[in-house]
């Protein structure tokens, strides 16, 4: 049903497209101005100005950084992290909130109590900290896969969403002769692949971004990860560049035009960003679904 | 069929109390043997949830210890409530405790409203394709973290190659850094998150706003509704519920501020203000390794907030449909 607009609502229809406009170049530019900062160099020693284009256009900032071994090493740690560790809190957290779907479980509300409790209570900082140097995690690559491997919240929304799932095909399937692990690996399963999808899309994207764990449960440059090595080359500059070889530093400088820390720093913020920029518009849609699902049947 | 026999036992199950202590154990056991596989798949879990969730609970112990790291936390001798006393004593924990309060207040007062503005905006806009595409942009900055966010900002607001320093120049203003400044810096971290937060945050209301029967809206274009009658008398009130239910439950945060945010924001310039519950625990803890007195913080800290989420919880039973438990 349509009405004519009023001059009233016209305004408002023109202003709020003009909002909206304003709202995503408020997103993007910051993104563009890094782009722009990243492929500049100078031919004086600083930058000049605010720019929508870059100056001296050049790719070598980023050949600087990807000459960086720690960021490569960074890189794999990352992707390590992710795959593996988005992987194994899938299997894990699925199995659980399958079990917890189930209404004649054994205990069942016991066992919902036990995944409720960490989200309001934790030991904190510290006790987790002694706990992990008493595991001997400590410098472990896999202080950044164990401790997550299961996650509360996660298997609340896996546990909703199985059980919005048709008894009947489950009875059926029973009828047929399918046993326990038949049912759960070949029909729950891949009938939850829409919330899985969206929860291990979460989870990949919070392995991504931690840096928090990197800095206090590493100490050697080498088992970063590259959030934060991209935290100590943003705020810690003096030490950043060490692995930044100095031929190369050298090869690029004597060039007419100069690279300078700026467009370092923001090459590096690139390249940690890139992997999400370019699978975000691919992977956007199933971010949304999940909690929207999740959330309006809990 | 297993479901069946599983009724069944629960039958047997409400019968226990008439029956014997050993025979109840036996029947409790055969309940375990028929559901086997569904526990064995809890177990899993149950080891993760026990090793790095459970076991260091037992770690607040330190706040009542002097904590030997030879003794281990169990063999430390124990000291009763001197950390918790030194908590009041220590006049920089007021100062925290308000630098919390005042982020977490003008947090919800800036940050609450903005996603809803933005959700009833969003659904308002006519052209579909244009509406899709904002969506998709405005939940991108969700997903990177406050490292990346941070520096993006700090970039921004550079008074040299920063859009700040643009404008300035413009309107011919002096140019200061304006990270380095309290009051900006304040500003900067509240806007930073509502830029950061207020699409992923639109997605629920707009979930609700999906769900608003379209009849409501046609009858009220009979009625003569104009647009903006229809969103406060209908669209907003579908809103009612979430939105009540979302201010109780932001009393439960009041005493946690955003850590990732503030640590990779904060300064030497701006220690003063930035010092918030959650870097002071982080200081004193892991900089300065005070581990009881930081574990003492951490300890009330959440009592308090465990206190308030079931006091929001009682309320929230109150006046809205929704509770938690």
């Amino acid at each position: 049903m349509t009405t004519k607009r009023s001059l009233a609502e016209k305004v408002f229809d023109i202003t709020n497209i003009f909002f909206m406009i304003f709202f995503t170049i408020s997103i993007l530019l910051p993104f563009w101005l890094q782009i722009v900062t990243s492929t500049s160099a100078v031919s004086g020693d600083r930058l000049a100005g605010f720019r929508l284009f870059p100056s001296h256009f050049t790719m070598n900032a980023y050949k600087l950084v990807l000459s960086n071994a720690l960021l490569l090493q960074a890189y794999v740690n990352t992707i390590f992290r992710t795959v593996a560790g988005t992987l194994l809190q899938i299997i894990v957290t699925a199995a659980f909130a399958y079990s917890l779907s189930k209404k004649y479980l054994w205990k069942r509300n016991f066992w919902t109590v036990v995944i409720l409790i960490p989200l309001y209570f934790s030991g904190g900082l510290i006790p987790t900290f002694l706990l992990i140097k008493g595991l001997g995690l400590y410098d472990n690559l896999l202080v950044y896969i164990l401790p997550g491997i299961f996650a509360s919240m996660n298997a609340v929304f896996i546990r909703n969403y199985m059980m919005s799932l048709p008894q009947e095909m489950e009875e059926s399937a029973r009828v047929d002769g399918a046993n326990e692990i038949t049912i759960f690996a070949r029909l729950i399963m891949p009938l939850s692949m829409p919330i899985l999808a969206t929860v291990a899309l979460w989870t990949g994207v919070g392995h991504w971004n931690s840096w928090f764990d990197s800095m206090i449960y590493t100490n050697k440059p080498e088992n970063s990860t590259l959030a934060y090595l991209l935290y100590r080359i943003l705020y810690q500059e003096a030490q950043a560049y060490n692995g930044v070889s100095r031929d190369a530093m050298r090869a690029l400088e004597s060039q007419t035009v100069k690279i300078v820390p700026e467009s370092l720093q923001a090459a590096t913020l690139m390249v940690t960003i890139l992997p999400i920029i370019f699978l975000y518009p691919f992977l956007q849609r199933y971010f949304v679904k999940g909690i929207v699902v999740g959330s309006l049947k809990g | 069929m297993l479901k069946l026999k599983n009724e069944k036992l629960e039958i047997y199950n409400q019968k226990r109390k008439n029956v014997s202590l050993i025979g109840s154990l036996k029947k409790e056991w055969r309940i375990v043997k028929y559901q086997k596989f569904l526990l064995f798949l809890i177990l899993p879990g149950l080891a993760a949830l026990i090793i790095f969730h459970y076991i260091p609970m037992y770690g607040v112990l330190l706040a009542f210890k002097e904590y030997s790291p030879i003794k281990g936390i169990m063999g430390s001798p124990w000291v009763g409530l001197r950390w918790i006393n030194q908590i009041i004593i220590v006049p920089k924990v007021g100062e925290v405790i308000k630098n919390t309060l005042m982020f977490s207040i003008l947090g919800l007062v800036t940050g609450f409203p903005a996603p809803i503005i933005l959700a009833i905006l969003f659904n308002e806009l006519r052209a579909h394709r244009f509406k899709k595409i904002v969506q998709s942009v405005s939940y991108l900055p969700n997903f990177l973290s406050w490292v990346v966010v941070a520096g993006l900002v700090i970039t921004m607001l550079s008074p040299r190659i920063g859009l700040y320093g643009f404008i300035a120049d413009l309107l011919g203003i002096p140019k200061v850094f304006l990270m380095q400044k309290e009051v900006p810096w304040v500003i900067i971290v509240l806007v930073s998150s509502i830029w950061k937060g207020v699409g992923w945050g639109s997605v629920i209301y707009l979930a609700v706003m999906s769900g608003i029967n379209p009849e409501y809206y046609d009858a009220a274009i009979v009625d003569g509704a104009t647009r903006f009658q229809r969103v406060r008398f209908i669209t907003i009130p579908f809103l009612y519920p979430i939105i009540t239910l979302n201010i109780i439950f932001s009393a439960t945060g009041l005493l946690s501020s955003n850590f990732d945010q503030i640590f990779n924001m904060m300064n030497p310039m701006v220690l003063d203000v930035s010092n918030v519950i959650d870097i002071y625990i982080y200081r004193t803890g892991l900089l300065e390794a005070q581990f009881e007195f930081s574990t003492a913080i951490g300890l009330v800290r959440t009592v308090i907030s465990v206190l308030l989420l079931i006091g929001a919880n009682q309320i929230a039973k109150r006046y809205s449909e929704y509770t938690l438990w």
